[in-house]
């Protein structure tokens, strides 16, 4: 066996070991925690991308603990949609941590670095537990480990409310938490088994069963609060806002996502398309909802004038697209919904890095103060104007991509609600323009007075590098889509069985 | 038959009677602390709730001393033993949190916490 | 066909030069005049070389981004239609750059002025020249957005609110297009153009909806009644050169478009059977009616000429959806027309802010001694405007007029009810202008000393004024080779 088969483990072992190691160097010297961590992350990313070659050129991974087979030992599953999920994963943290850098020496205070990176990576580490596991205890180990890193983090900020909101979070992340154990025990009870391979095959027998429904909807409650569908979305505009920018960006760019992964996974490996799409018609029960999350997570962002609190609100939206068009179960609508996992996490991560970015320099919130910061921060506003546009869709960004598949796949589907959710998706996009548009009109237009005498202050430039390069992608993934495709496609394909 | 029904499915009536009264707790309650004390009641009914699953009529221990032994499920018990780690972690984050919370604000009640 | 690289010069060449000419602009205004200029020249070159392949039937193709790195490929392919539009749209653009030049130095943000012309300029171009509709709804987005900062350009209040109508109303309507791309796209599989139809073999009231979504993207670029809210607002609030080419070329894109999708991506059959293109010359005439009765009670002289335009629209609406050939060639040659008339206006109303200030038309009076060159251009557009021979307006009318009677005899005499009263009205608010300015004014006898703008705005309007007049004359020559092979290719006559 050569070092390449343990690729799924070594990519959670490396950021895993790095996040104890952490503490124990970080007591020494405060200083190397940054380049740990970036050095731990940049091999998980290295990692990730030879996942996704090998997915592409021989399918499926499957990795053994242990050496024992499934379905009694425990296994690492890592197939197209894995794959993805890991790159985009390690990608936007990644940037995430070298932005830490010099945000966190300004914004936190001296005694929480440590634990910051600490938490940082568990973050991390649990999110690629999410992606690779192929058991659903694990499963569920893994999404509590990532919530209680969540918390904390937020907990760690130094706003005034952190640890109201990391309270609140917490309550109700537990409570998602216990619906998700007890729909595991359920599917466990009548299957007497965990591995989701195995129990796709077992539970057929089961399809009909009170059990077997009541154990989907516990999951789907549990996996909504994770991932902060709406109306389950309560906790998320006060936790993404308060905690520190750079987390604010993993936890709306990422965690929120692992929650989108764990409901595709549910639906379309543990359970058939078949029997999410026919027998019992969830996919279409979360396409509605999600719809609704759609329009009132819009409604609610154009309300807001703090900048934060603004950008919350619209991943609400944005997790309504993603479930949307996972909901929609044709090609190109399940394509569309995991594209804007890789889309929206780069757009909304830039986002918030530009928000912590004018926090650092200015310290405002308000989207009404922003006029001015063109020619203040000219590089930033630069790159927030791409991933705003990215976000509302609009030509040649990602945004625009996945706002593509999502309406044809929409359209595809070919029943009056598919018409409906078009208008949605539409309608959406349009409301996503109001407010970020406004927020881009206010910082180049208008009030030319104010203007006139702004010095040039940018950001520190390990805070630059990252947020240009997200933007850059938003920019390089809009125009040569396929390379996100080559992914998603097969994935989407292979998890509907087309 | 009723009786046999209530009788032979107590533990599930028992399991959902704590699941209630914990979530009950987690809502209704003012102070953090005791929503904290709700959803560890909550966690607990299930994971008596799957424990009790793992019983086999007139099953022992499992340990395999050779031959055909009627044991009980070891499975669930391992994986419950991981949860209540889990749920012991979530509680520790939870109180310290209330600790500092407490400390910032002088007060525990949800109520006047969210009106800040 | 040829294959050739001239359509992405065409479009790159403003983008890169209006990048330089920004970054000069902070050093010398001078320079960055000449480089913007120069852009736009290219840009002219590039399509005019094009012309000679185009004029022997040839269809230059280029393929910029393929389908494989991108879900649609991203091309560009140009015919008779697109080159005419293009070349025509670019002069424009040359003539408007020459004349910001010193219209532009009082006002701030000179360089951003540029860059954003010239990045309009692009995606102007490259919706004409693309191969499909992705393509066309990406130029289409940037040429909005790009637009959106030549309308707020002076950041009052006003121009502000002018620029958030402008703004969501076309992200709204180009969202409508969007969902006809789509539905395009699930019905025929394609959403190239060129090939005179792509939807054969569907039916049903999907054809409908798909239409009605078109439409509505269409005549919000275009600003035809009742989604042109945008118009009367948005084109006077801009600097008055970007007022000439937003007016004169960018809502003729939505009547390219808008030919597109009947003649390409319908078809003409199809068209036919469905019927709903009585309810469009419906919509045409109202519009025509409707812009030519408010533009008479307008004080602005801008927004009058705003309003000039959705009547205008009208008309080559109407010539679009009437389906017969005379039509579509007066609806073309009016696209070419009307962007010299409605530009030399702008141009006009233009140097009267920068010569005396005056934006009202009842304080006219006498501008005709004043600034005679620039009133004689403006007369000259005013007359052909309301449609009198041998002038362009006249001519493209004319062919409307015919092609109404191709159409049926109930048609020509609805339409030649709706163009008379439209021209009446034309008459009603242009020859005042003309009139108090030649020979009003001057109650005291004073003389008024001639003080006409700059040659470099003198020149751009005279040279609209000449074509004003010659194309008039020679509308045979220039709509037998340039117009009269677009509609065989599409008609087979």
């Amino acid at each position: 066996m050569n070092l390449s088969s343990h690729l799924p483990i070594l990519i959670v072992v490396i950021p895993l070991i790095a996040a104890f190691m952490n503490p124990l160097i970080g007591w020494r010297q405060r200083k190397f925690c940054n380049p740990l961590a970036v050095i731990a992350v940049s091999a998980s990313f290295c990692i990730a991308l030879l996942i996704a070659r090998t997915v592409i050129t021989t399918g499926r991974i499957s990795y053994h603990m242990g050496g024992w087979a499934p379905p009694w030992g425990i296994e690492l599953a890592v197939d197209h949609l894995s794959a993805f999920m890991c790159v985009t994963i390690t990608f936007v943290s990644l940037l995430a941590i070298v932005y830490s850098k010099n945000y966190v020496e300004k914004e936190l205070a001296e005694e929480k670095m440590v634990p910051y990176y600490t938490l940082l990576l568990l973050l991390i580490v649990a999110m690629l537990g999410i992606v690779v596991t192929g058991d659903m205890f694990n499963l569920y180990i893994i999404v509590e480990m990532l919530s209680l890193a969540a918390y904390a983090l937020v907990a760690m900020s130094e706003e005034k409310r952190a640890y109201v909101a990391a309270y609140k979070y917490l309550l109700l992340g537990f409570t998602g938490a216990i619906f998700i154990l007890l729909g595991t025990a359920y599917l466990y009870i009548i299957t007497g088994t965990l591995n989701m391979a195995d129990l796709s095959v077992r539970i057929q027998p089961w399809y009909g069963s009170w059990v077997v429904f009541v154990a989907l909807a516990l999951l789907m409650v549990g996996f909504g609060i994770k991932t902060a569908l709406f109306p389950l979305h309560t906790w998320l505009p006060d936790a993404h806002s308060i905690a520190p920018s750079s987390i604010s960006a993993v936890l709306s760019g990422l965690v929120i996502k692992t929650g989108a992964y764990c409901i595709i996974r549910t639906l379309f490996t543990v359970f058939q398309p078949r029997f999410v799409i026919e027998v019992m018609p969830v996919t279409s029960a979360l396409s509605w909802i999600a719809a609704i999350a759609i329009l009132v997570g819009s409604l609610f962002a154009i309300s807001q004038t703090d900048l934060k609190w603004m950008l919350a609100y619209s991943s609400v939206a944005h997790i309504g697209f993603i479930v949307l068009g996972v909901g929609l179960a044709t090609g190109y609508g399940t394509t569309g919904g995991i594209l804007h996992i890789f889309n929206h996490s780069m757009a909304k991560g830039c986002l918030f890095l530009c928000a912590g970015a004018i926090i650092y320099k200015t310290g405002i919130r308000n989207i009404y103060d922003l006029a001015g910061l063109g020619d203040k921060m000219p590089v930033t506003m630069a790159a927030f104007t791409i991933a705003a546009f990215s976000m509302v869709g609009i030509p040649p960004t990602a945004g625009f991509i996945s706002k593509f598949y999502l309406g044809l796949g929409a359209l595809e589907q070919g029943t009056w609600a598919g018409w409906v959710f078009a208008g949605v998706i539409l309608l959406g996009s349009l409301l996503t323009a109001v407010f970020y548009i406004r927020v881009v009109n206010n910082v180049y237009f208008g009030e030319r007075k104010r203007r006139e005498e702004i010095e040039k202050d940018e950001a520190p430039l390990g805070m630059l590098i990252p947020i240009v390069i997200l933007a850059g992608g938003c920019l390089i993934f809009g125009i040569f889509p396929k390379i996100p495709l080559a992914l998603a496609e097969p994935a989407a394909r292979l998890l509907l069985g087309i | 038959m009723i009786l046999e029904f209530i009788l032979g499915n107590f533990n599930y009536w028992i399991c959902t009677a704590l699941f209630l009264i914990g979530f009950y707790a987690m809502i209704a309650k003012k102070n953090l602390i005791k929503k904290a004390m709700g959803f560890d009641i909550a966690e607990t009914s299930i994971f008596l709730f799957i424990i009790s699953t793992a019983d086999v009529e007139g099953g022992t221990v499992p340990i395999t001393m050779g031959g055909e032994v009627l044991y009980a499920n070891p499975l669930p018990h391992c994986l419950i033993l991981t949860a209540i780690v889990v749920a012991l972690t979530t509680t520790a984050v939870a109180l310290s949190m209330a600790v500092k919370i407490y400390e910032h604000y002088g007060t525990l009640d949800a109520e006047k916490l969210m009106e800040l | 066909m040829v294959i050739s690289c001239l359509p992405v010069i065409a479009v790159v060449a403003p983008i890169i030069g209006g990048i330089i000419a920004f970054r000069v602009g902070k050093t010398s205004e001078y320079a960055r005049n000449l480089i913007s200029v120069a852009a736009t020249i290219v840009s002219f070159l590039a399509i005019t070389a094009m012309a000679p392949a185009v004029l022997k039937g040839k269809i230059i193709e280029y393929v910029l981004v393929s389908g494989e790195i991108a879900p649609l490929p991203i091309n560009f392919r140009v015919d008779f239609l697109s080159l005419f539009i293009a070349w025509e749209c670019s002069f424009d653009w040359i003539l408007a750059t020459v004349y910001s030049h010193r219209y532009m130095e009082p006002l701030h943000a000179r360089s951003r002025y540029y860059l954003f012309m010239a990045l309009t300029l692009s995606a102007v171009i490259g919706a004409l020249l693309t191969k499909n509709l992705f393509a066309l709804f990406i130029f289409f987005e940037a040429m909005l957005l790009t637009s959106y900062v030549l309308v707020i350009h002076e950041e009052t209040p006003e121009a502000m609110s002018a620029g958030r109508i402008y703004l969501f109303l076309g992200i709204a309507t180009g969202l409508f297009m969007f969902l006809g791309i789509l539905i395009t796209y699930i019905l025929a599989g394609t959403l190239d153009l060129g090939h005179g139809g792509i939807l054969g073999g569907v039916h049903g009231s999907i054809l409908n909806i798909l239409f009605v979504a078109f439409v509505v993207g269409a005549a919000a670029k275009a600003g035809i009644f009742p989604v042109h809210i945008w118009l009367p607002v948005a084109h006077p609030i801009a600097p008055s050169p970007a007022s000439a080419i937003l007016s004169g070329v960018l809502v003729k894109e939505g009547c390219y478009v808008m030919i597109r999708v009947i003649y390409d991506v319908f078809g003409l059959e199809l068209m036919r059977t469905m019927g709903v293109c009585k309810w469009l010359v419906l919509i045409a005439g109202i519009t025509i009616f409707f812009g030519s009765a408010v533009a008479i009670k307008q004080i602005n002289l801008k927004t009058m000429l705003g309003y000039s335009t959705v009547s205008q629209m009208g008309y080559i609406f109407m010539g679009a959806a009437l389906l017969t050939p005379t039509a579509l060639q007066g609806a073309i040659l009016h696209i070419f027309h009307h962007s010299m008339m409605k530009s030399a206006l702008f141009l006009c109303a233009g140097a009267f802010i920068y010569k005396t200030g005056i934006r009202d038309i009842d304080k006219m009076a006498g501008m005709g001694k004043k600034m005679p060159i620039t009133m004689t251009v403006f007369s000259i557009a005013a007359l052909s405007m309301i449609g009198v021979p041998p002038l362009v307006g006249f001519m493209s009318k004319w062919y409307l007029c015919l092609g109404a009677l191709e159409a049926g005899k109930l048609m020509l005499m609805a339409f030649v009810a709706v163009l008379l009263l439209s021209s009446l009205m034309n008459a009603v608010y242009y020859m005042p202008i003309i009139i108090n300015a030649f020979f009003g004014g001057d109650e005291h006898g004073k003389e008024i000393e001639p003080d006409d703008v700059p040659p470099s705005m003198s020149v751009p309007m005279v040279m609209l004024a000449i074509g004003i007049m010659i194309f008039g004359i020679l509308v045979s020559i220039s709509s037998l080779t340039l117009v009269r092979p677009v509609i065989s290719a599409i008609f087979g006559v």
